[in-house]
C-alpha cells in the first residue's frame, strides 16, 4: 500500500480549517501533515513539512496565496497546490491558472469531489470545478481565462497589483514592505505609480475598487 | 350868411385837421402848435360867423359863452383831427416797426417753447402748432432730411382740409421743398398752379395754391424744410424775414433734438452743440447750455436708468406711506404689471402677495421710516403673479432728500429660489450620497457575512455527510436529504448577497420560469404577512428565457416588497406568467435579435398605488414614497437595470387606491437555443470510462485537458511526445476509442508518428488540435480526424469528444 497523500489545509477560518482537516484526515489514503491559518504560515510550514498537497483558500489576511505559491513552486516543486474557494473570480481563476494549480475548487462541491481532486492531483490530474473548467481556454502558450474584460487594473504590473490588494486590505505601506520583504520606498514608489495608473488618490476609494474588481474580499 | 367867411372856416378846419395828421404822423411838436394855430384861426372864422348873424339883429352876444363854446369846438376839432382825421394808408415805417415788435415777442415766445425738450417729437409738435398760430397758414409741412430725401415728420393744423395724403418722402431738388433744400434759400409761390417749379399733382389736387418753402439751415447745412400752403393766394413772401427767422428757430431747435437723438441712440459721429448755430438766432446760445446740462443729467438719467433696468433683481421705490412710486421690469414681472409705470399708486396689498405677506413689508417698510434703518439681506417668501412662491433676500434702506428728511424707502428684492433649491438638492445630494455609501458598506458587510455563511455551511453539509455515511439509517439520509437540501437554499441566498454585492459575475442561463417564478414565490411568502394574500396564475406553456437566476430572484424580491409595503392592511398579490407568442406592437424586439415570443410576467397588488407625482420618476435612483429610513429609492433602479441587462421591458400601471400591476416582458428564447445553451461541459458527463490518448508537450495544459475529459467520465492516459504517445498507443491499442493529439508535437526522428498511427488504424477517431491557422475547418472531418484549432474552450472539447465517441448520444441530445 502506498503511503496516504499528505497535505496541508489552509484556511483562515478555524472552523472550516479543522473540518476539512478532519474529513481528509478520515480517509484512508490522506493524511493531514498540518494546518495554517494564513499564506505566511502555510508558506513556512510547507518549506517544513513538504507535503504532497497543499489546499488552500484563496482570500486570507496576510501575504497572498498566490505570491506564496510562486514562492513554493521554487522552493517545493513536488508539492502541489490545490485552491478552494467560494468565488470563482476572474481574477481568482486568472491567477490559479498562472501558478499552474493542480485544483481550483469552490466550495459549494460535494466532499467525495473535494477528496477525488485531492486523489486525481496527485496523479497530475488537476481538478476545476464546473463553474471555472467552463472559463478556460487552451492555446499555444497554456490554459489562460476566457474572454476577461479588460480594466484598468491590466495597466498594473504584478507588483503594483500585489501592492494594491494589500493596500485595499487596508495595510501600512510599513507592513506591505515587510510582507513582500521591500524597502518602504520601493512600496511608495509602487503605491504612487498605480494610483497614478488608476487615477485613485484616497486609500479608501482604493479599496472600494479593489473590491469591485474581485482583487479581495471586503 | 357871408359865403366867403363860410369857406374860410372850412378852409382852416381842413388846414387843421392836415396838420393835426401831419403831427401824427411824424410826431413833431411844431407840427402839432401849427395844428392848434390852424384850430385857432378855424375858430375865429366861425366866431365871426356867428358873431354877424347876432349883430344883424341888434342882439349884443354873451362873449365869455361865445368864448367858452368856440373854445370847446375848437378842442372838439382837434380831437376830432387827431382820432378820425388820420390819413387813409399808414406810413410803412411804422407799420414796419409795430410788425417788427410784435413778431420779435412771438419768435421769442417761439423759441421758448420750441426748445423746451429735445425730444424731437415735442420740437415737430410744438413747431407745427406755433406756426400755425403765427402765420395762420392753411397747412404746414416739416420735413427732415436724410441725404438726398426729404422725410415728412409732421403736418398741421389738426384737420386741415389741405391735409391730403402726402407721400412721406420726398427729393431733394424736387419740387419747391426739394429746391429750397437743394439751394438753401426760400421758396415762395403765390400760385403754385401757374409754378413750373411745383411739381407734386398732389398739392395742387389738394387745393393748395399758394406755397412757401422756408429751408432750416444749420451751420451751412439745409437739415430740413418748412412748408407753408394757402388755400388761396397768400403772399408768403411779404412775411419773408419773419418766416425765415421762424425757421431759423426750428432748425436750431431741430439739429439739438437730433443731436439728442443720435446721443440716445449711441450713433458715432454726434457732435457736441457749439456756439456756431447759425441763422442769427439769439435763443440758440441759451438752448445750446441748456442742451448741454440737460444733455449730462440724460447721460445720468440713462446711466442710472440702465442700472435699475439691467440690474437681476426687483428694484422699487416708496413714499413714507408705502405706496409704489416707481418699480423696475423685474420688479414689474414679479407683481404681474404689464410695465413698470403701473406700480406708481399701488401699495403691498394691490400686488400678487399674500394679505400676511403683505402686513410683514408694510411693517418693515414702516421701520425703515420711522426708524431711519436699513433692512439688509432679510430673507422674504412672496407669491409671484405666476402663483409660485419665490424666496427673496429682501433690503431696504432709506430715501432721504437734500435735507435728510426721509422721503420714502428704496427696496432690493434678489430671488434667491434657486439658489435654495439648489442647496437643498446638494444637501439632498449629500444625503443620499451618504445612504448610498452606507448602503454599499452594508452589501459588502453582507457579501462578508455570506462568504463566511458559504464557508459554514460546507461544513454542516460535510458533517451531515459523515453521519449520514456513517449510520446506516433510513431517518438519517431522510434527514440528510433536508439538510442538504436547506443548505443548497441557503447557497443560493447567499449567492444572492454576493450577487447584490457585485462579487459574483452575471450569468445567463436558460431558465424555465415557471418553476423560478413558484420556487420564488415559496419563499417570498416568509416576507408577506398573513393580511396578504398570494396567488399565481400561470399556463401551460413552456415559458423559456435567458437569464440569471439570482438577478430574476432579484426582480421579484424587489417588486414584491414594494407591494407589501404598499398593502399595509393587506390584500392580494397576484402573480401572472403567460407567454405572448405574436410580436408586440409596442415593444418591438431588441435590435439584433430575433425574438419573437415574449413571456409576460406580471405582478399586481391591490394597495394604495403610486401617488402620479411620483409615477414617472420611480425608476429614478432615490425616489422613495415610503418614510423616511423605510426605503433607499433603489428597488426599481436595480429592477430597470436588471431588466435592461436582459433585453426585458417593464411596464407599471397605477391607479390611486385600487393597486398597481408591473409587468415585464421577458424575451423568450427558442428550443434550438435552449440546447445550444445546455451543451455545458458538465452536461456531457457521458463517458462510461472510454480510454482516451491525449498527447500534448505542455505538461499544465495536458493536465487540465486530461481532468476535463476525465471529469466527463473518460479514462485519459497522457502522453508529453510523439515518443510516448506511439508507445502508449501501441501497449493499448485494443482499448483507445480516441486520440487526442497536439499537431505540434515534438517530433521523433523517422516516419511521420501521425500518420504511421492513422494508416495502421484509421477508423479510431482522433482529434488534432493545432494553434496553425492551415487547419481550415474546426471540427470538421477527414475521414475520423478532425481538427480543433487552438484556442478551444474545454466545453468545444468535451462536446466533440462526445460527438466522436458516442455518435448518437450525441445526435440524440441534439435533436
Amino acid at each position: 500500500m502506498s503511503a496516504p497523500i499528505s497535505i496541508l489545509v489552509v484556511d483562515d477560518h478555524a472552523i472550516v480549517r479543522s473540518c476539512l482537516a478532519k474529513t481528509l484526515d478520515d480517509q484512508p489514503d490522506m493524511t493531514v501533515v498540518g494546518t495554517a491559518g494564513d499564506a505566511d504560515e502555510a508558506l513556512a510550514e510547507a518549506i517544513r513539512l513538504r507535503p504532497a498537497i497543499i489546499l488552500m483558500d484563496i482570500d486570507m489576511p496576510g501575504l497572498l496565496c498566490f505570491s506564496a505559491v510562486e514562492t513554493l513552486r521554487v522552493r517545493c516543486p513536488e508539492t502541489r497546490v490545490m485552491f478552494l474557494s467560494a468565488f470563482a473570480h476572474d481574477r481568482f481563476i486568472e491567477q490559479a491558472l498562472a501558478v499552474e494549480a493542480s485544483g481550483y475548487i469552490t466550495k459549494d462541491e460535494k466532499t467525495e469531489t473535494v477528496l477525488n481532486a485531492i486523489r486525481n492531483a496527485v496523479a497530475g490530474i488537476p481538478y476545476f470545478s464546473p463553474a471555472v473548467r467552463s472559463r478556460i481556454v487552451v492555446d499555444s502558450f497554456g490554459a489562460h481565462l476566457a474572454q476577461r474584460r479588460q480594466t484598468r487594473v491590466d495597466t498594473l504590473t504584478p507588483r503594483e497589483l500585489e501592492v494594491l490588494r494589500y493596500l485595499a486590505r487596508g495595510m501600512s505601506k510599513k507592513e506591505i514592505a515587510a510582507t513582500m520583504v521591500l524597502s518602504v520606498k520601493t512600496v511608495e514608489y509602487h503605491t504612487a505609480s498605480l494610483m497614478n495608473k488608476l487615477d485613485i488618490h484616497d486609500r479608501v476609494e482604493l479599496a472600494r475598487f479593489a473590491i469591485r474588481e474581485g482583487l479581495t474580499e471586503p | 350868411m357871408n359865403i366867403l367867411l363860410v369857406a374860410s372856416c372850412l378852409a382852416r378846419i381842413a388846414a387843421t385837421m392836415w396838420c393835426v395828421a401831419l403831427w401824427r404822423s411824424r410826431r413833431d411838436a411844431r407840427l402839432g402848435l401849427l395844428a392848434i394855430l390852424a384850430a385857432l384861426l378855424a375858430l375865429q372864422s366861425g366866431v365871426s360867423l356867428v358873431g354877424g348873424e347876432g349883430a344883424d339883429e341888434a342882439t349884443p352876444p354873451d362873449v365869455p359863452a361865445v368864448i367858452l363854446a368856440l373854445t370847446i369846438s375848437a378842442l372838439l376839432l382837434f380831437g376830432l383831427a387827431i382820432v378820425g382825421g388820420a390819413p387813409k394808408g399808414p406810413e410803412p415805417g411804422e407799420k414796419a416797426w409795430l410788425v417788427t415788435s410784435k413778431e420779435s415777442k412771438a419768435l421769442h415766445c417761439f423759441a421758448r417753447e420750441v426748445g423746451a425738450s429735445l425730444a424731437l417729437d415735442h420740437v415737430v409738435r410744438s413747431a407745427i402748432r406755433h406756426v400755425v398760430a403765427l402765420i395762420e397758414p392753411d397747412l404746414v409741412l416739416l420735413f427732415r432730411r436724410k441725404d438726398d430725401r426729404l422725410i415728412l415728420m409732421g403736418t398741421g393744423p389738426e384737420g386741415s382740409r389741405f391735409n391730403h395724403n402726402h407721400t412721406p418722402v420726398h427729393r431733394v431738388g424736387e419740387c419747391l421743398c426739394g429746391l429750397a433744400v437743394r439751394d438753401a434759400v426760400p421758396v415762395y409761390s403765390r400760385d403754385i398752379h401757374d409754378d413750373d417749379r411745383c411739381t407734386w399733382a398732389e398739392c395742387k389736387e389738394a387745393g393748395i395754391q399758394s406755397f412757401a418753402a422756408l429751408p432750416l439751415r444749420n451751420e451751412g447745412d439745409v437739415i430740413g424744410v418748412l412748408g407753408l400752403a394757402g388755400g388761396s393766394e397768400r403772399d408768403f413772401e411779404r412775411r419773408g424775414p419773419f418766416l425765415e427767422a421762424l425757421a431759423g428757430i426750428i432748425a436750431a431747435a431741430f439739429r439739438n433734438a437730433l443731436h439728442h437723438e443720435q446721443a440716445q441712440a449711441g450713433e458715432p459721429g454726434f457732435r457736441e452743440p457749439n456756439d456756431s448755430m447759425g441763422n442769427g438766432v439769439g435763443v440758440c446760445d441759451d438752448i445750446a447750455g441748456r442742451v448741454e446740462a440737460e444733455q449730462r443729467r440724460h447721460q445720468q438719467e440713462t446711466l442710472l436708468r440702465c442700472i435699475i433696468s439691467n440690474i437681476p433683481s426687483a428694484v422699487f421705490w416708496k413714499n413714507t406711506e408705502s405706496v409704489y412710486e416707481g418699480c423696475n421690469w423685474a420688479f414689474a414681472r414679479a407683481a404681474g404689471l404689464s410695465s413698470p409705470d403701473q406700480v406708481a399708486g399701488r401699495t403691498d396689498y394691490d400686488m400678487p402677495w399674500t394679505h400676511e405677506q403683505a402686513d410683514r413689508l408694510r411693517n418693515r417698510d414702516h421701520r425703515v421710516v420711522n426708524e431711519g434703518v436699513s433692512l439688509i439681506h432679510v430673507e422674504e417668501t412672496l407669491r409671484h403673479a405666476d402663483g409660485t412662491e419665490r424666496i427673496v433676500l429682501s433690503s431696504k434702506v432709506p430715501l432721504h432728500d437734500a435735507h435728510g428728511r426721509i422721503l420714502g424707502v428704496l427696496g432690493i428684492h434678489t430671488d434667491i429660489t434657486d439658489r435654495k433649491e439648489a442647496e437643498e438638492a446638494r444637501a439632498k445630494l449629500n444625503e443620499q450620497l451618504h445612504q448610498a455609501q452606507k448602503l454599499e458598506a452594508v452589501g459588502q458587510l453582507a457579501g462578508g457575512m455570506a462568504h463566511d455563511f458559504t464557508s459554514l455551511l460546507q461544513v454542516i453539509l460535510s458533517g451531515a455527510e459523515k453521519l449520514r455515511d456513517y449510520v446506516g439509517d433510513e431517518a438519517i439520509h431522510d434527514a440528510y436529504a433536508m439538510i442538504e437540501q436547506a443548505c443548497a437554499e441557503a447557497t443560493g441566498l447567499a449567492r444572492s448577497l454576493l450577487t447584490f454585492s457585485h462579487r459574483l459575475p452575471v450569468e445567463k442561463e436558460p431558465l424555465q420560469l415557471r418553476p423560478v417564478l413558484e420556487e420564488s414565490i415559496r419563499w417570498i411568502r416568509r416576507l408577506l404577512p398573513g393580511t396578504i394574500e398570494v396567488t399565481l396564475e400561470t399556463g401551460h406553456d413552456s415559458v423559456t428565457i435567458l437569464a440569471d437566476r439570482t438577478q430574476v430572484q432579484q426582480v421579484l424580491l424587489n417588486l414584491v416588497i414594494n407591494a407589501r409595503d404598499a398593502m399595509p392592511e393587506g390584500g392580494t398579490l397576484r402573480f401572472a406568467l403567460e407567454r405572448l407568442d405574436g410580436p408586440l406592437d409596442t415593444m418591438p424586439s431588441p435590435a439584433g435579435q430575433s425574438f419573437t415570443p415574449w413571456a409576460r410576467l406580471a405582478i399586481s397588488d391591490t394597495g394604495s398605488g403610486i401617488p402620479p407625482e411620483v409615477r414617472d420618476r420611480i425608476f429614478e435612483p432615490f425616489v422613495t414614497t415610503k418614510p423616511r429610513g423605510e426605503g433607499s429609492g433603489l428597488g426599481l433602479t436595480i429592477v430597470r437595470e436588471i431588466i435592461r441587462q436582459h433585453g426585458a421591458r417593464i411596464e407599471v400601471d397605477s391607479h390611486k387606491g385600487e393597486g398597481t400591476t408591473v409587468a415585464i416582458h421577458w424575451p423568450c428564447i427558442e428550443p434550438e437555443t435552449i440546447l445550444q445553451e445546455s451543451k455545458a461541459p458538465s452536461e456531457h458527463a457521458s463517458g462510461r470510462g472510454e480510454l482516451i490518448l491525449l498527447a500534448e508537450a505542455h505538461r499544465y495544459v495536458r493536465e487540465i485537458m486530461a481532468s476535463t475529459l476525465q471529469s466527463l467520465g473518460y479514462f485519459v492516459l497522457q502522453a508529453a511526445d510523439a515518443a510516448q504517445l506511439l508507445e502508449l498507443y501501441r501497449t493499448n491499442r485494443e482499448r483507445v476509442r480516441l486520440l487526442v493529439v497536439d499537431a505540434d508535437l515534438p517530433r521523433p526522428p523517422g516516419p511521420d508518428w501521425l500518420q504511421q498511427i492513422r494508416t495502421a488504424d484509421p477508423l479510431t477517431p482522433a482529434i488534432i488540435t493545432t494553434a496553425s491557422p492551415e487547419a481550415e475547418h474546426d471540427g470538421v472531418s477527414e475521414g475520423h480526424t478532425v481538427f480543433l484549432r487552438k484556442p478551444f474552450q474545454m466545453s468545444e472539447l468535451g462536446r466533440l469528444v462526445c460527438r466522436l465517441i458516442n455518435p448518437r448520444q450525441s445526435e440524440d441530445s441534439e435533436t
